[in-house]
């Protein structure tokens, strides 16, 4: 499938990135599961909707098929995938020519009151919607920072940018959404 | 409301079944791509068999001689007998002339052998 010159053997039945060189259809479906959270998780923090963010993860994971010969072992493909996540997302919006406007609430994993959790539920749902109205790199900068975990070099590497600028990012990222969740806020009341 | 981390980090996950929903068009849409190479590529070897079939028909009919004209065997030219025909009339003059040849065989005819192009077809020219 990837025609990948320098694999003639595999070296074992875990080896999954070998064997999904080699073209079986099982090992990339397992790399996949591997993987698909963290990529719908982002594409759907950064696009808003689940439908743009099926388009997207849909659209990496193609290209991961494609791409399989440059990966030397599997640590090498988590950063790959943030990445690719990011400027297929980013491409996507532009394309589309729109964030979407509408998230709509999750799962929620917290035990909580009947009352607490309508509350709690609004508050994310005014957080999501406000994180679509900010800027793509900030944007991009606040999900990989604040909500995937990865630290500032690694978000860095992945946005192409300097540690600095991702700080920087971040910070003006946050003031603005808080901004804009106060205006939802006053919007709704 | 102030976004602090834990809000941040509690949004909305997406919906279960689009996992599922994701890796099903991924496999989909290899399958797909798969499909649509491997009939390219039969393509390819039956247009290379069919290109290859009519140079080599191509080949085989220039070499191939090309069906000749029926072959016509022709005899040559009469020989010139250069031998007297009035040696009846002429015995005596002849017999200087012609030599013994006339004088040891009057009685047989004259033979004149001719072969043709053709080794079944002989011409047999008797001079009386």
């Amino acid at each position: 499938m990837t025609n990948c010159p320098s694999i003639v053997a595999v070296e074992g039945p875990a080896d999954v990135l070998a064997r999904a060189r080699l073209g079986e259809e099982t090992a990339f479906e397992e790399l996949m599961r591997m993987h698909e959270r963290q990529v719908l998780r982002i594409a759907f923090r950064l696009l808003g909707r689940i439908e743009d963010a099926q388009d997207a993860a849909q659209e990496v994971f193609l290209r991961l098929y494609r791409k399989l010969c440059i990966f030397g072992s599997l640590s090498e493909i988590r950063p790959w995938l943030y990445r690719v996540t990011v400027n297929v997302c980013h491409d996507l919006a532009r394309k589309r020519g729109r964030l979407a406007p509408e998230l709509p609430a999750g799962a929620i994993f917290v035990e909580e009151s009947h009352e607490e959790q309508i509350s709690q539920d609004q508050r994310r749902e005014l957080l999501a919607e406000a994180l679509t109205h900010l800027p793509e790199k900030e944007r991009a900068a606040i999900v990989l920072r604040e909500i995937e975990g990865l630290d500032t070099a690694e978000v860095a590497e992945i946005l192409g940018s300097t540690p600095a600028t991702v700080r920087t990012q971040v910070s003006t990222g946050r003031a603005r959404l808080r901004e804009i969740v106060t205006r939802l806020e006053r919007g709704r009341t | 409301m102030m976004p602090d981390d834990s809000s941040l980090r509690h949004l909305a996950e997406p919906p279960e079944a689009s996992y599922e929903a994701v890796r099903r068009r991924v496999m989909g849409e290899i399958r797909r791509r798969r499909r649509v190479r491997d009939a390219a590529r039969i393509l390819a070897a039956v247009a290379a068999c069919v290109v290859v079939a009519v140079a080599w028909m191509l080949a085989v009919q220039h070499e191939a001689p090309l069906p000749g004209l029926p072959v016509l065997a022709r005899a040559p030219e009469a020989p010139v007998a250069a031998i007297p025909l009035h040696v009846a009339h002429n015995r005596a003059k002849s017999r200087r002339s012609a030599g013994s040849l006339v004088a040891h065989a009057p009685a047989q005819p004259l033979v004149v052998r001719m072969q043709t192009d053709d080794p079944n077809v002989v011409i047999l020219w008797m001079v009386d």
